[in-house]
């Protein structure tokens, strides 16, 4: 069951807002793509905050100074995620062919 | 005396099936599964379903379910990790299936949003209603997916070509 107490909606909510901050000042792009291998604001940089939010809770227990790190993090994760895991457009490709 | 809860048990897991049937179908089919192959092992899986008789669109979704982890994946890992960690395993496992996917050549976004859809709806069903357990979800995950995957491959390509084209994906 999710407690929704104030430590923890800080702790969620502040790392989200750090993350697209921070995302929006890495210049991601605005706009959604759902067909594009490339990052933008939105997405995947909701779910790795959340994703990590949750880890570190069970691990190390929650503050405001760790969500906003993890808002950091998050942010130049997704802009580095093309980078680490290069993707192809086969599917594009061969329906041409 | 001891069938009625049996039947009980079966009934709550036919519904728990059906739920997440509907999750990872709908969310998959508009996330552009069924509309072109990621890779080209799910072109292989596509090209044998239509030459036995099936939908080619309901095979690229067969062939990309099976060569990444997308919604239906995300399903189960999302009641699994509900099962163990709450609510918030749920979101551990949204991030775990976003890595998958990329390792795989997938974008992501069907794996992502399945898996919290699925987190919400197991929230909603099992510590807002109470009418389910978290077991009978992973029991019915994997009857959602035997059902498209194994048993009459060519019919459920047909359905899924079918629910694409109503959906308005392909």
């Amino acid at each position: 069951m999710i407690v929704l107490d104030y430590n923890n909606l800080m702790f969620y909510g502040g790392a989200l807002i750090v993350s697209l901050i921070v995302g929006f000042l890495l210049k991601l792009p605005l706009k959604v793509n759902k067909e594009s291998f490339e990052s933008n604001v939105f997405f995947p940089t909701i779910f790795i905050v959340l994703g990590l939010c949750a880890i570190t809770k069970f691990l190390f227990g929650y503050n405001i100074v760790y969500g906003i790190i993890i808002g950091i993090i998050s942010a130049i994760f997704s802009k580095y995620a093309i980078n680490l895991f290069s993707g192809v457009d086969y599917g594009v490709n061969s329906h041409n062919n | 005396m001891e069938l009625i809860p049996t039947i009980i048990e079966l009934i709550k897991i036919i519904i728990a099936t059906i739920i997440c049937w509907l999750n990872f179908v709908i969310v998959d089919s508009f996330f552009g599964l069924p509309k072109t192959p990621g890779v080209s092992g799910a072109n292989v899986i596509a090209n044998k379903i239509k030459s036995k008789g099936g939908n080619i669109n309901g095979g690229y979704f067969m062939g990309n379910i099976v060569c990444s982890p997308d919604a239906s994946a995300g399903t189960l890992i999302a009641s699994m990790f509900y099962y163990v960690l709450g609510f918030e395993g749920g979101l551990i496992g949204a991030l775990l299936v976003y890595i998958g996917n990329r390792l795989c050549n997938d974008p992501g976004y069907a794996g992502t949003i399945g898996t919290i859809t699925a987190t919400m709806l197991i929230f909603v069903f099992c510590d807002l209603l109470k009418v389910l357990n978290i077991e009978y979800f992973i029991a019915g995950m994997v009857i959602a997916i035997f059902t498209i995957q194994g048993f009459l491959p060519i019919y459920a390509s047909k359905l899924l070509g079918n629910i694409a084209k109503s959906l308005k994906v392909i």
